[in-house]
């Protein structure tokens, strides 16, 4: 009986202590609400993309064939393929890696998003998809990594040789377990050229997982200061995707019967794609920021009499030539007049850049075999003009000297070339926007700009030099070519919810 | 062989001696009615909307309880460490304290049936906000406990918790907890 009004006792202690102890905060639903807020966006710009801008095969053929077709089609390139109109993304999960390089699993969900390639989807508008995640401790992050297990795009095509001429048939994938027409250059965006020529290239996966550095950490920014006392932190990862669609040509390596397979990915401005190559990776441009709503402002202005250019802002001090790709990293003494693009891409300007070793074939078809003869002796040829010194020439027609005298020299002019396209070298700005044409966005005047959600700051704002190309974004070259690249309008300094226009 | 079948009967004799109580239901109530103490564990499981976030996991706890004047009711102090882990960053520790009520079927019958209900306060500990607190929790249960002896119960046992968040302006939601467990518990 003693015992049982003890224990009475000490239930009603509890109640008691329970009731004056009680969280001022609701645990479980800080354990639901999300803080930490991802958006996904498949644009350049950051809001206010540029409209769909992609050629036309039929009507705009030239077009076509310069930005809309990569180098790659030589096989089958008489035929017109349909352009794509879906992309899909196919995300296992989402991580974010901590300044003391610890991981969090925050977005352990599966997440298959797909897309109309249009203005108004929300991966192209500006707007960007939600994506589904969990918070993360109160902490500072440097990246955030996406495992991208598909990309896929629609209207791609195979090829078979047959007596009457190419016979195309779609080639159909697995999109969310369903069969659809389309192809997942996913698959060979994970190396990239320069990737084969390492030994170390079965070790290396570009997309699984893509590492995105969170506000240009790689180049001295500070990453994402995530603090759980503020009410919001946005994300924002955006992945070149619009206007940024290349079609290629693979050489179908299966059976003995000839054929090609045509495929839409993403451009290889930045990590080009030759003929013959088999993998088309390191060209996933992604950039990541962070912005909490509470705080931040905009920056807006007019780029008149110039319309239908890109306006970037980069923080104050930081290099514009970072957020640009140099195109002329490579000494070669034969050239006397600044390189433009004409010269060729920063892979085809490398002088060591020469063809791989042929695969062996061992099939039975003879056609493939004589192939694979003549494939064997272009290589040999091209590699005893350019090795140990030889001239070539180059993508604009003109004769150059070939440097490429040694392995030394061949390692030192790659690792050149993977330092020009790396992360440290050439980044995509955090803010940028497209300044529209007359009549382009309804309600926007013609060369008026508005950059949303710039957190506190001073920025420096650029005006792009040249309209947007389809499939390229912006080169330098060198110093004495001022016409490339982006220039200064001024100097903008936002405080949170002003609306500031840059001072030059 | 023979060895075999001579342990066998020794064991077999030993566990009927050792637990002849368990033959004799009614002497055994007594016993039961005795001041009890024990311990359990076994799958605890987050539910509704907090089983999207935490997974379940193993949990334990222990207990005390004491007979009213009439034997068919008890009371009861309980308490148990419950870690909900997740896939991801999500976790939650639960500690709950709470008081209960015990009533048991009042059938003559070896197997005992006891329902309960109770309130009391829970410590809870969640991350990746690194937050933690009290919390008013509110539970029913059932349990079936099997006699080995006078002094040794064996049961099983499945409890409902209600962690309630609701005098808080911006809660959203509570918390369903189901515990499941094994127990083995002392007549002292």
């Amino acid at each position: 009986m003693r015992f049982m009004k003890q224990s009475i006792m000490a239930v009603f202690v509890l109640l008691f202590s329970v009731m004056v102890n009680c969280n001022k905060d609701p645990l479980l639903t800080d354990l639901k609400t999300n803080k930490l807020i991802v958006v996904l966006k498949g644009t350049y710009e950051s809001n206010n993309p540029m409209p769909w801008n992609m050629p036309n095969p039929v009507t705009e053929p030239a077009r076509y064939n310069s930005e809309m077709q990569d180098d790659s089609v030589y096989e089958c390139n008489t035929t017109t393929d349909p352009l794509p109109s879906v992309f899909m993304i196919d995300l296992s999960e989402i991580r974010l890696w901590d300044t003391r390089s610890s991981s969090y699993k925050f977005s352990n969900y599966r997440q298959t998003l797909a897309s109309g390639l249009n203005n108004i989807d929300p991966l192209f508008n500006g707007a960007g998809y939600p994506l589904v995640n969990d918070d993360v401790p109160t902490r500072n992050y440097a990246f955030v990594a996406l495992y991208i297990r598909k990309m896929l795009l629609n209207s791609a095509q195979a090829y078979v040789a047959r007596d009457y001429g190419w016979e195309p048939s779609p080639i159909w994938d697995i999109y969310a377990e369903k069969e659809f027409p389309t192809y997942n250059f996913n698959m060979l965006q994970v190396h990239s050229f320069f990737d084969t020529l390492r030994i170390e290239s079965t070790s290396i996966n570009r997309v699984y997982p893509l590492f995105i550095p969170i506000n240009d950490i790689l180049i001295g920014g500070v990453g994402m200061l995530y603090s759980s006392d503020f009410t919001a932190t946005v994300l924002e990862i955006r992945l070149v995707v619009k206007n940024y669609i290349k079609k290629y040509e693979q050489k179908s390596s299966l059976g003995s019967v000839y054929s090609v397979t045509h495929f839409h990915g993403l451009s290889d401005w930045l990590n080009d794609v030759e003929r013959g190559d088999t993998v088309i990776g390191g060209n996933v441009l992604a950039v990541a920021r962070t912005y909490i709503p509470e705080l931040v402002g905009r920056i807006s202005g007019t780029i008149l009499p110039l319309e239908g250019r890109h306006v970037i802002a980069i923080p104050a001090g930081r290099d514009i030539a970072t957020y640009t790709l140099n195109v002329d990293p490579f000494t070669d003494p034969t050239v006397g007049t600044p390189r433009t693009y004409t010269s060729g891409t920063l892979r085809s300007l490398n002088p060591c850049n020469v063809l791989k070793k042929p695969g062996l074939y061992t099939g039975t078809s003879i056609n493939r075999a004589l192939e694979y003869f003549l494939k064997n002796e272009n290589y040999k040829y091209v590699w005893n003009m350019k090795i140990p010194e030889g001239s070539y020439l180059d993508g604009g027609g003109v004769s150059r000297t070939s440097y490429c005298d040694s392995y030394t020299t061949y390692s030192d002019h790659w690792n050149k070339y993977a330092a020009e396209v790396g992360p440290r070298s050439f980044s995509l700005p955090l803010l940028a926007v497209y300044a529209p044409k007359a009549g382009e966005f309804s309600g926007v005047p013609a060369g008026t700009y508005t950059i949303e959600n710039v957190m506190p700051g001073t920025y420096e704002v650029y005006v792009a030099n040249k309209e947007p190309v389809y499939g390229q974004l912006y080169y330098d070259y060198n110093a004495s070519t001022p016409t490339e690249g982006f220039t200064l309008i001024g100097t903008a300094t936002v405080s949170p919810g002003s609306n500031v226009t840059p001072v030059p | 062989m023979k060895n075999i079948t001579l342990y066998c009967t020794v064991t077999v004799i030993a566990i009927v001696l050792t637990f002849s109580d368990a033959f004799a239901y009614q002497e055994r109530k007594d016993y039961f009615s005795k001041p009890q103490f024990g311990g359990w564990f076994g799958p605890v499981t987050p539910v509704g909307d907090l089983g999207k976030r935490v997974e379940t996991n193993l949990g334990g706890g222990g207990f005390f309880r004491f007979t009213f004047p009439w034997p068919y009711l008890k009371i009861g102090i309980d308490s148990s460490y419950q870690k909900f882990k997740s896939k991801g960053v999500n976790e939650l520790q639960f500690v709950p304290v709470y008081g209960n009520l015990l009533f048991q079927i009042p059938v003559e019958f070896p197997v005992r049936f006891q329902f309960k209900a109770g309130a009391g306060g829970g410590w809870l500990s969640v991350k990746p906000d690194n937050k933690s607190g009290w919390d008013p929790i509110f539970m029913a249960g059932f349990e079936v406990s099997f006699p080995a002896g006078r002094i040794v119960n064996i049961g099983l046992r499945i409890d409902y918790i209600y962690i309630y968040e609701g005098y808080m302006k911006s809660s959203k939601n509570g918390g369903h907890i189901i515990n499941t467990g094994i127990q083995l518990y002392f007549n002292i």
